[in-house]
């Protein structure tokens, strides 16, 4: 086939513009250490690396809600570890106060520690958590859920509960509200009777020298109650942790797949440059060559 | 007798024509689209003489150039291809380049706005997570914004580019129309001996003109070159050339037509081009630009109408409902300039989850019937009003159109139900107490005055759930009391007061695991209430205090970003981006690999025409040295004939 100079020349000139374009590419590539830089790169993986970023991100999301619960239902459980503190000493002095052997001073003095231990119940109940919001006040965290107007007690928060997300199909309980713990609390005589009430009432009891009898067998309904409420709660956190280490789990292979679809290998793509670098060089050296020759060197 | 000094002379001219061909050739050899010539010799007429023909010496022909018909249109047509895909795929490049980038596709913010709103719904009291998402959704509604912006600077580069090459069109069509009749006055001229040159300098116009559009060329008897593009419009016929120009299409104003004037109000040709850069650029336009611009605003679209709806089912921090998050999506209707009558269409969004990725056409058919052509896959659809006007049309993809009479026959309407959306999404929360947290109502067990429990019974009671805003809020709080004897004696249920009368039945011994309950005027309230009520045990369904820290709205928010509520239900907006994303991946990688591919055809085409046609100065240099031996030769021919001349007059002076 003839061969025209022009083409010889255009051949050559076009060969060497190639290689380096190959290589200014693979080096675009080592530089950033990806795989697919654009999505015509890779349309597939390039969709994938969205998806997997978004599963990553959703799964991130996830454990911040998790260590949120976390945080708050420990802080829970203990604050109601302390109530339970609490209240098992006031059972234990009821106990005491119900004995026949105790006079009326011993009373008297049973009854100012019951007050002292119903004030700390209630700076318990009025815990706030690490954002300053009561803990045991429902959805009305701003304000304080338990306080005293003329003696009465009386239960500001609200009933409502609030869940949190701890994975895509799995939504957790919060902290209890102020109303579960210490208001719904089942009195030995039928109905509720909130813990504070039942603690005046002992102490009042106590003071006139009345039988207790049955502030004990409350105390211990309310004891029931907190341990009811752990228990649930605990659950609940057990669950969120559990979730956690899911999480955990799901987190460490999409982030295994995602390098997989979208870093380097660089061991593949070093060799590819040396290649790609030897290849510019022999077009580089033939083209010289080949221009080199021509008959008019020889007129 | 022929006389030996004249057979010489015209050895010497022979050679000399082919040494100046030979030197043309050599000159030429970097001249684009130049076609090497020769010299082509034939023998002088013979002089007849008593002992036969005796020959005369040599002449010239012609001189002709080295050129394969076939050769040069294989060239012509890959040309045409090869620039096509390139400039598809240059500019799919850039839209590549646009959505791969991670710093400003529209992934990683679309993943912060709904991480933040989980953020909001671990807690709802807290002002830096009510700004951070309000934050979230300006970065969410400037990236659709900026996303906009670079498709609609696309739009303006891929117009730029179609008026450019449409002005190169029209250039390069009056030079091959002006060549055209320096040719045919040339052969006129020269007993129709071919002008070798002006021949090369037409092709050369004709291939920068096939990369600019497909064409097809016809050559005259008179050498005049006629030259057709689209469905035969012609270009070039003889020495006249027609003229293309740009024009805004009538339908869609932002979109640029490529129109033939025809003496007329000029013809759009716009479908009818393919190949070279423009069509190219028409394709990059339809098949890429369009879609993306179209499928973008569909998530904007998404967004703004899913959030919206769910966050005025909340209620925000000051006790009021929550209003439109985002602007409302709009469907955008706007009659063709070339209307004759008054087409009078508007467009409601029905259901986005039907809405698909692309502009429509209404078309008044006459009578009662119009048709709705959707654009990217021109599927038809016949509407008849019945001559109702204005005529509400059941859902078509997720919108209704509302049409008034008044158009005239051919009258058309645009509609875009997608594409402004990604420009119109605006965040129109602006204070963080706005942004609706909590769910409008809430239920409780009744207490006293003290907050103190009275039920009795262990009945609970779920948090109310709605579906709509209607009915809300409740004038005042809807109380249920338990009676044995509700439903009439000894059937159980809960006797219903404030803002509801009448009662619910509730059996504990067969509902005691939980029984739901429906308020359809009440926003489609729905409860469950589940075990065993004291006799006079009552709940208390109220509307949530301002302040409240309740959540349940943020959390609904929070689970729209894993929702299929796009593209018929089987897309997230996620999806529909990845999908958006990988498509145009897909399209540009198709268009760089046909292109390398096509530009492999085009070295191919091009080295065949330069097998023939090309100059190669070794061939020239043996060339050179053939017509100097020639010429050397027939120079030794007259030399002989002044020795033989010599010789006789030595012989005759003696």
């Amino acid at each position: 086939m003839r061969i025209s100079t022009a083409l010889l020349f255009q051949r050559g000139a076009s060969a060497i513009q190639d290689k380096s374009a190959e290589l200014s590419r693979a080096q675009q590539y080592i530089a950033a250490g990806k795989k697919v830089l654009r999505p015509s790169d890779d349309p597939a993986g390039a969709a994938r690396i969205l998806d997997l970023n978004a599963f990553i991100d959703t799964a991130e999301q996830y454990q911040r809600n998790i260590g949120m619960l976390k945080s708050r239902l420990e802080l829970q459980e203990s604050t109601l570890n302390g109530v339970t503190d609490v209240l098992q000493r006031a059972h234990e002095l009821a106990v005491q106060g119900n004995n026949d052997t105790v006079g009326p001073e011993g009373r008297a003095a049973i009854a100012d520690e019951i007050d002292v231990l119903n004030d700390q119940l209630m700076s318990l109940a009025n815990t706030r958590d690490a954002n300053d919001e009561y803990l045991f006040a429902g959805s009305k965290r701003n304000t304080p859920p338990f306080t005293r107007s003329g003696g009465a007690l009386r239960y500001q928060g609200d009933q409502t509960r609030r869940e949190l997300r701890i994975a895509a199909d799995r939504q957790v309980g919060d902290a209890a509200t102020g109303f579960e713990v210490f208001m719904k609390v089942p009195a030995s005589g039928g109905g509720n009777q909130n813990v504070f009430t039942t603690l005046d009432k002992l102490s009042a009891d106590l003071r006139a020298d009345n039988k207790v009898s049955v502030h004990i067998d409350d105390i211990q309904l309310a004891l029931d109650k907190v341990l009811g409420i752990r228990t649930r709660d605990g659950a609940g956190l057990n669950t969120a942790i559990a979730q956690q280490d899911v999480n955990e789990g799901f987190l460490v292979s999409m982030k295994a797949r995602l390098s997989e679809a979208e870093d380097l290998d660089y061991a593949e793509a070093l060799t590819g440059f040396q290649q790609d670098l030897l290849a510019l060089q022999a077009a580089q050296q033939s083209f010289v060559k080949i221009q080199g020759l021509s008959l008019f060197n020889y007129l | 007798m022929p006389s030996i000094l004249s057979i010489g002379v015209t050895g010497l001219n022979a050679s000399k024509r082919g040494l100046t061909t030979t030197g043309h050739n050599i000159t030429n050899v970097n001249t684009p689209g130049y076609s090497r010539q020769r010299v082509i010799d034939a023998t002088r007429e013979a002089e007849r003489s008593g002992n036969g023909w005796l020959g005369n010496g040599v002449r010239t022909q012609s001189v002709e150039r080295l050129y394969n018909g076939f050769a040069v249109a294989q060239v012509r047509s890959t040309q045409s291809s090869a620039s096509e895909l390139s400039t598809y795929a240059t500019h799919a490049g850039a839209l590549d380049d646009i959505y791969g980038d991670p710093a400003i596709g529209l992934g990683p913010v679309v993943q912060d706005f709904f991480d933040a709103t989980q953020g909001l719904a671990d807690d709802p009291s807290s002002v830096a997570a009510r700004q951070l998402m309000l934050s979230n959704a300006q970065t969410l509604v400037d990236r659709f914004h900026y996303l906009d912006r670079r498709n609609a600077d696309l739009r303006g580069q891929a117009d730029r580019d179609m008026a450019s090459a449409v002005d190169r069109i029209n250039g390069l069509a009056g030079n091959i129309a002006e060549v055209n009749a320096a040719i045919i006055d040339a052969r006129a001229g020269s007993n129709q001996q071919p002008p070798n040159d002006l021949l090369d300098q037409r092709d050369q116009m004709l291939d920068e003109l096939s990369q600019l559009v497909d064409l097809s060329a016809y050559e005259q008897d008179d050498g005049a070159l006629n030259v057709f593009i689209g469905n035969g419009q012609t270009l070039v016929i003889g020495n006249r050339a027609r003229a293309l120009e740009t024009r805004a299409n009538p339908l869609d104003p932002t979109k640029t037509d490529v129109v033939y004037s025809d003496g007329g109000g000029g013809q759009i040709i716009t479908g009818a081009l393919h190949g070279g850069e423009l069509g190219g650029l028409l394709r990059f336009r339809h098949e890429l630009l369009d879609k993306a611009g179209n499928q973008l605003g569909l998530i904007a679209m998404g967004i703004a109408d899913r959030v919206n709806q769910q966050h005025r089912l909340g209620l925000d921090l000051n006790g009021l409902s929550g209003g439109d998050f985002f602007a409302p999506p709009t469907i955008e209707t706007a009659p063709a300039r070339d209307n004759n009558g008054v087409m009078n269409v508007s467009a409601t969004l029905a259901d986005v989850s039907n809405v698909v990725a692309s502009d429509y056409e209404l078309r008044y058919d006459g009578g009662t019937s119009y048709t709705l052509t959707r654009l990217s896959d021109q599927v038809a659809t016949s509407i008849d009003t019945g001559g109702a006007s204005p005529y509400t049309s059941a859902p078509i993809d997720g919108f209704q159109l509302l049409i008034n009479s008044g158009a005239a026959v051919g009258d058309r309407v645009l509609i875009q139900p997608t594409s402004p959306n990604a420009a119109g999404i605006e965040r129109l929360v602006d204070d963080p107490r706005r942004i609706a947290a909590a769910a409008p109502l809430r239920a409780a067990e009744a207490s006293d005055a003290n907050g103190n429990p009275v039920n009795s019974g262990d009945a609970r009671i779920s948090q109310p759930e709605i579906s709509r805003a209607g009915g809300l809020p409740l004038g005042s709080a809807i109380t249920l009391t338990f009676d044995p004897n509700a439903g009439g004696p000894g059937v159980p249920g809960f006797d219903l007061g404030g803002g509801v009368v009448g009662s619910v039945l509730y059996n504990p011994a067969v509902d005691g695991d939980g029984k739901s309950f429906t308020f359809s005027g009440i926003g489609g309230m729905r409860f469950e209430i589940s075990g065993t009520p004291a006799p006079g045990d009552a709940f208390v369904i109220g509307n949530t205090p301002a302040g409240s820290g309740d959540n349940r709205n943020a959390l609904r928010l929070a689970g729209l970003q894993g929702g299929q509520t796009l593209l018929g239900g089987s897309a997230s907006f996620q999806d529909a981006y990845s999908r958006l994303v990988s498509d145009i991946g897909a399209k540009t990688r198709h268009a760089k690999v046909n292109a390398e591919s096509q530009q492999g055809l085009l070295r191919q085409a091009q080295s065949q025409r330069e097998a023939i046609s090309g100059v190669n100065l070794d061939e020239e240099a043996a060339n050179l040295l053939k017509y100097q031996q020639a010429y050397q030769a027939s120079a030794q021919v007259i030399s002989t004939a002044q020795t033989l001349f010599d010789t006789l007059l030595s012989a005759t002076r003696r």
